[in-house]
């Protein structure tokens, strides 16, 4: 019996062999060597517009050094490198890779020259790694990165807000009417606070804040492990209608549909931010955060032309929502959200040269 | 198959199966490996390489959206289910917490020394004496009291699960046969898969970690229960109903006995992997050891996050010995009674 099915699979094999070969002769285009996929080629660019001069032989071109960037593993980062990789690769034509790393990682493959371009650099939560590497030369500053964020101790959803109009500010969280709203089991009678992700300087300042408030009697800070578990307990808390206080930050995917599918939400009034309060207990709100695009050293000998580009990229607030707004709306991949963002917005054609900003949509289009 | 082989008596075929029948199975891969190469090269130059799955027949993506819709409606809809589980664990997992850490240190490590001692001899008493000191002095024993919390509960509900699923696919071959490919799939679906789902179901902290941490752990615990069960001999079975058991006391009274040192042993593999899970289980906010490497981990201090787990290896050698060696005192004391 097992010879038999042999020859079955053999006689198949062989059908299909010969189909195929037939079907091969009979195709005139068909070649022996495999064509190249995925990237546009060159002849077909020159097919479709002979008279362009500008256009590099070869996009991306391999004689080029490639350049790798950090993929940060949470939404802005991923979109923010996935735009600028697609520029580098198909408007500077150099051979492009990817990594996906979190934060102390990313910084470290940044440092050790494994990757050369890292698109957000958030310095009150990376100080200290990033001004040793500063002094010792290996990274550099490349300008500003998000320029419109926030971040806040203290969010409560719309409609716990709305159900409780005098829940106003922080203080108010002593009252029992307002802490008692967010006791769990595992919060000892007191508000729970969803903290930021462990280790990061926010989980340090928060517990500090609560501390300087005076609020240590009615708020008690949960460690939520990690950022993925952190924004899935609001997701399904903001699903379930259910009153929750959190730290978060935007602009964010998750902060987006808050806004736009759970009615929005509310920040519990602080004292506005100032260097003095800062430095004494730390009793007001958080000011903005300072982000930055960091390369690596080498990235100035090896493609001295993005520098201008990377020190022009500016992903303001305008920018970072169509994006991120896009994604969350079409539900699509990073990629496609870049490919998007590309060919739908005009901003970042004033960071780069008109003929690289041709290049970039010509190869899209092709 | 009838008409792959034909009749005796039918030359043709016979020829061919002769022929084949010559060729040794080296010789029918190794002209299927060329077979193969041929297609390839053929089939790469008539489509290119690189060859993508035609889109129209994807539907990955469409089914993801879908599993995230149920994800959220089961979150929602099924809240006055999933609400209570989470708060009786929760609630279970702080006393428990709380008595653990309520019990001082010198007690404990007392304690866990004369059982190490009394279970599994001199050495390893003194291995438990010391190495559990080691522990106090890494600063790590509030963080290891909540990990072997998080551990009894994980293990409890693990083998509240494990006897009657074991047991259960031990009498049934068509029950064992459906458990298999799920025990399969937990033991090597991805643990960050089902984290995020869990955070959604039992919200953030312990709940959600002892849902995972069972998941992953409580394979073994019922395969070997099943096999402890189908393992005990035929011939005990027999003379049991010889003399008029009933199919309860047979298995209560024979099949279990004997089956318990081996659903020790599973008892004893989950353990282990439950304490694997710590670190993992550490990302939805569970406290203890794994939160220590977490930390650690995110703010780049190894030497911190070797102090963790080198707690979490102390800990699991302890248990393991100690539940090992139950296991064969156990295993000693039916053989004995067997001779």
């Amino acid at each position: 019996m097992k010879v038999t099915k042999y020859v079955w699979i053999f006689g198949l094999m062989a059908l299909m062999a010969m189909g195929l070969a037939a079907c091969g002769a009979d195709d005139p285009t068909a070649t022996p060597t495999p064509r190249p996929q995925a990237t546009p080629t060159p002849t077909a660019m020159m097919e479709e517009q002979p008279s362009d001069t500008m256009m590099a032989a070869e996009c991306p071109d391999d004689s080029k050094p490639e350049i790798v960037f950090t993929d940060l593993d949470w939404t802005s980062g991923l979109i923010q490198a996935a735009i600028a990789e697609q520029i580098v690769q198909l408007g500077y034509c150099y051979p492009t890779d990817g990594i996906l790393l979190s934060t102390i990682p990313g910084m470290q493959a940044l440092v050790n020259g494994d990757t050369h371009i890292s698109m957000e650099i958030w310095i009150p939560n990376q100080i200290e790694a990033w001004s040793t590497a500063l002094e010792q030369g290996t990274v550099e500053n490349a300008g500003k990165s998000l320029e419109d964020n926030w971040q806040a101790t203290f969010v409560i959803p719309q409609y716990t807000k709305d159900a409780n109009p005098g829940l106003v500010s922080v203080e108010d969280l002593k009252k029992e009417e307002y802490y008692s709203l967010f006791e769990t089991v595992d919060s000892e009678g007191k508000a729970r606070l969803l903290n930021c992700i462990p280790g990061w300087e926010c989980e340090k300042v928060n517990l500090e804040k609560i501390e300087s408030y005076g609020l240590d009697d009615y708020v008690e800070s949960i460690n939520p492990g990690s950022g993925a578990a952190l924004e899935a307990e609001i997701r399904a808390s903001l699903e379930k209608e259910e009153d929750v206080l959190f730290y978060y930050w935007g602009p964010t995917t998750l902060m987006h549909d808050a806004q736009t599918k759970y009615g929005g939400y509310y920040i519990l009034e602080e004292e506005e931010y100032s260097d003095e309060c800062w430095e004494t207990g730390k009793k007001c709100a958080y000011g903005l955060a300072e982000v930055y695009i960091g390369i690596n050293s080498d990235l100035k000998t090896i493609a001295p032309d993005l520098i201008p580009f990377l020190e022009a990229w500016d992903f303001n607030a305008g920018n970072q929502l169509a994006a991120e707004g896009y994604k969350a709306e079409s539900n699509a991949d990073i990629d496609d959200v870049a490919v998007w963002f590309l060919q739908n917005t005009e901003e970042w054609k004033t960071w780069v040269p008109e003929d690289i900003a041709a290049n970039v949509l010509h190869n899209l289009a092709g | 198959m009838a008409l792959a082989s034909p009749p005796i008596g039918n030359g043709m075929g016979r020829g061919v199966r002769d022929w084949f029948a010559g060729l040794s199975d080296r010789y029918i891969y190794g002209g299927g490996a060329i077979i193969f190469l041929m297609l390839a090269w053929i089939g790469a130059s008539l489509w290119g390489s690189n060859l993508e799955f035609p889109e129209r027949f994807t539907f990955g993506k469409a089914l993801a959206v879908r599993v995230d819709d149920l994800i959220f409606w089961i979150t929602v809809n099924l809240a006055f289910i999933l609400d209570p589980i989470s708060d009786g664990i929760l609630r279970f997992l702080v006393e428990l917490e709380d008595f653990f850490q309520w019990v001082p240190w010198p007690v404990t490590i007392i304690a866990a020394t004369a059982i190490a001692f009394k279970v599994a001899g001199r050495r390893m008493g003194i291995f438990a004496l010391v190495s559990l000191l080691l522990l106090g002095g890494f600063g790590l024993w509030e963080s290891a009291m909540e990990t072997m919390a998080l551990i009894a509960v994980a293990v409890l509900i693990s083998i509240g699960l494990a006897l009657p699923i074991g047991i259960l696919a031990a009498r049934s071959d068509l029950v064992d046969a459906l458990i298999r490919p799920i025990l399969d799939a937990m033991q090597t679906m991805p643990a960050f898969v089902y984290l995020v789902p869990a955070i959604m179901f039992l919200g953030i902290g312990n709940p959600a970690a002892v849902l995972a941490t069972v998941i992953y752990a409580v394979p073994p615990a019922i395969r070997l229960t099943n096999l402890g069960i189908r393992q005990v001999s035929p011939g005990t079975v027999e003379a049991a109903r010889a003399f008029g058991t009933t199919s309860r006391q047979l298995l209560v009274k024979v099949q279990i006995p004997m089956a318990i040192p081996t659903i020790m042993a599973g008892i004893n593999q989950t353990t282990m992997m439950a304490l694997a899970m710590v670190v993992i289980a550490s990302l939805v906010g569970a406290g203890g050891l794994g939160d220590d490497v977490n930390r650690a981990l995110s703010q780049f201090q190894p030497g911190n996050a070797l102090n963790g787990g080198i707690g979490i290896v102390i800990l699991a050698i302890i248990i393991d010995r100690v539940t090992q060696a139950a296991a064969k005192e156990r295993q000693e004391a039916l053989m004995g009674s067997r001779n």
